[in-house]
């Protein structure tokens, strides 16, 4: 195991912790969030797993992917409820392209980047919708106080970079260009980093806005 | 829940999206168990070997053989005889080394195959004639490393999921003289 995947599942297991410890004052949306934290954890652990028993993590991409979808599109439809009938049949939708492309594009030995392709535009789009949305409710809190400001700040960085690098991952990797391919490498992990940094940082906001309220 | 906060989800699509997602891991399990070599933890290797007929065999080696018998001295393949090379003769007891020099290695990954590259004994401004020995070393599976950068490179799929390890080996016999019975008549 590297140094820095180390880093990266000790993170994860932080930011679990934090939302396991504070789950009874979350409201909803964040109560998902912590348990997509403790999925990802899980699976990151099982990827080890599978690298050092099979010589492949593949097939544990090819379960967590549309698990990250459910728990992401679910908590943006606690959000947005106008889109959550929407989103909630995206699931079944996604779940069986994910099939489709196991069966047909990329088997569970290969790693499933063209779901990943399918699944960034729709993070990106809730992001969006939810930025929108905060623009017509009233919050009184300053906006750099508001968790969903930096979740989404965070998940567009995040999606955006990421579906664009998976776009031309190949093209990069075919021409040869290896030093590109390992700058690319870096930025998505520390954007993952960034990604649960900020996840972990949310959490401890709603907890404690939720706190606060109780006080009151 | 422990709060009246109980988490929702619409439940006909929940539903459906679990009953889905235990269908795909049924198909992963079972992808995984189907095919040769993941089962006792190994990707299975592709290739595209496969028995041909004698006829065909034959052909083949009769064709090389016109081919090289058609160029120059300075360009035909041969032995260090002088004789033109038909082929090499790997033995038993040579693969069997090489298998016991991964295991020494530490591997613990299967040996899926052998790596057999061309080599020339002496080099060109000593000896121009073309006559080539091989130099074999055992592949075993590639090795998934951590992080991203190994994810990404089994998308590509641009080289075989292979590396070589453990010693090289030379000496790799030709024919003639260690040719095979019947051996591929001469044209």
């Amino acid at each position: 195991m590297t140094t820095r995947f180390l880093i990266y599942l000790t993170l994860l297991l932080l930011v679990c912790l934090l939302g396991l410890f504070q789950y009874k004052r979350l409201s909803r949306p964040y109560r998902l969030l912590t348990l997509f934290v403790l999925v990802t954890f899980l699976s990151e652990l099982a990827t080890r797993y599978f690298a050092r028993v099979y010589v492949n993590s593949g097939p544990v991409y090819h379960l967590y992917l549309p698990v990250q979808y459910f728990f992401i599109t679910a908590f943006y439809g606690n959000l947005l409820p106008r889109w959550k009938t929407a989103l909630s049949w995206s699931w079944v939708v996604f779940v069986l392209l994910v099939l489709v492309n196991a069966m047909l594009y990329q088997s569970p030995l290969h790693f499933a980047s063209n779901i990943i392709l399918l699944s960034c535009p729709v993070y990106i789009l809730c992001a969006l919708l939810s930025f929108r949305n905060m623009l017509s409710l009233t919050d009184e809190r300053p906006l750099l106080r508001q968790e969903l400001f930096w979740y989404n700040t965070s998940t567009l960085f995040l999606y955006i970079f990421t579906f664009f690098c998976w776009s031309f991952y190949n093209i990069l990797l075919k021409s040869g260009n290896t030093v590109s391919v390992a700058t690319l490498t870096t930025v998505m992990y520390v954007l993952g980093l960034q990604y649960y940094i900020v996840t972990g940082i949310v959490i401890y906001l709603d907890a404690r806005h939720s706190k606060k309220k109780d006080e009151q | 829940m422990a709060t009246n906060e109980k988490l929702s989800v619409r439940r006909l699509p929940f539903y459906l999206f679990l009953f889905l997602l235990g269908f795909l891991a049924f198909y992963v399990f079972d992808y995984m168990t189907k095919n040769p070599g993941t089962g006792n933890g190994y990707s299975p290797i592709e290739s595209g070997a496969e028995k041909i007929d004698e006829k065909i065999a034959r052909e083949y080696l009769n064709n090389y053989l016109i081919a090289q018998d058609s160029l120059g001295e300075a360009y035909k393949i041969s032995t260090s005889g002088g004789k033109t090379l038909r082929g090499f003769w790997l033995s038993k007891k040579t693969l069997d080394e090489i298998d016991e020099s991964i295991r020494k290695s530490g591997e613990k990954r299967d040996i899926v195959g052998y790596s057999i590259y061309f080599g020339k004994p002496e080099t060109f401004a000593r000896n121009s004639r073309q006559d080539i020995n091989l130099v074999v070393r055992g592949t075993v599976p590639r090795k998934e490393g951590g992080g991203d950068a190994a994810k990404m490179m089994r998308v590509a799929e641009e080289e075989a999921p292979i590396e070589d390890a453990g010693d090289y080996f030379d000496t790799i016999d030709p024919c003639p003289i260690h040719c095979g019975s019947p051996s591929p008549e001469e044209p």
